[in-house]
């Protein structure tokens, strides 16, 4: 999967494709894994264009997110469309990961974390 | 009553984006609250996704959603004749980083009801949302 990267401060920002289910989510996860692993483990991915996502999209996103925590970094979602952001609540995923709703909030807070 | 019905075929991993589509123009037609719809079609797409990786084990294989619209509710069928176990329903939370088990629970969460059934070698979950509603409480829970 081609994914649009782009480095802010000291964080990483992904834009995720307009839908993250079942069709796509191991390219997905494969494509930020190997991301993370290259070094970019403090990350938001950025879910402004994302007009749905699914349970497996979901799951690489949190498979990710136990990447970068592994290596001392973390992941960050940010400025979620309302239908993703109701997955998000519904399934609770807010109490395991940051979620703001602007990627600069995102980022301060992502490296904020890292300085605390 | 109205009733829709739609064949999926080949049970291909994007046809759940189908679903989804056909889910919410079909709720539109009778008349389904927008943002219930919503919730409506996001448990159909997991139903259809489990059909997929439970019943035909990503195999083809056709899965087939039938929509009754009542008066007091719209109630989603999906069915697939996959020879897999389907996922085990669900209502609590799976660990918080848990890869997987949050379809199911979606579809808990999602709908008013949700049933189980197999019959002459067919699955199928019935899903349900009243026209009234129950919107998801903060907690994900239901009021």
């Amino acid at each position: 999967m081609n994914l649009d990267f782009e480095t802010r401060d000291e964080a990483e920002i992904a834009r995720l494709p307009d839908k993250v289910v079942l069709a796509n989510a191991a390219s997905l996860r494969s494509a930020l894994q190997e991301r993370i692993a290259a070094g970019s483990y403090r990350m938001v991915l950025d879910l402004s264009r994302v007009e749905f996502v699914d349970s497996s999209g979901l799951g690489a996103i949190l498979a990710c997110v136990t990447s970068a925590r592994r290596r001392g970094g973390d992941l960050a979602l940010a400025s979620p469309t309302p239908r993703v952001r109701a997955l998000i609540e519904l399934t609770r995923l807010d109490d395991a990961v940051l979620v703001t709703d602007d990627e600069a909030t995102a980022v301060a807070r992502l490296l904020g974390r890292q300085a605390a | 009553m109205q009733h829709e019905e739609l064949v999926l075929l080949g049970a291909q991993a994007d046809i759940a984006l189908e679903a989804l589509r056909w889910t919410e123009d079909a709720c539109h037609r009778c008349g389904l609250d927008a943002a219930l719809a919503g919730e409506l079609a996001a448990a159909v797409i997991e139903a259809v996704n489990n059909a997929l990786e439970h019943g035909y084990r990503l195999a083809p294989g056709n899965v087939i959603l039938a929509l009754d619209s009542l008066s007091d509710r719209v109630v989603v069928t999906v069915t697939d004749s996959g020879t897999g176990m389907p996922a085990a329903p669900r209502r609590e939370p799976p660990e918080p980083l848990a890869e997987r088990g949050r379809g199911s629970l979606i579809m808990q969460r999602a709908c008013d009801e949700v049933h189980h059934d197999i019959r002459d070698g067919f699955q199928s979950v019935v899903l349900t949302k009243l026209r009234r509603g129950l919107t998801t409480r903060p907690d994900g829970g239901k009021p």
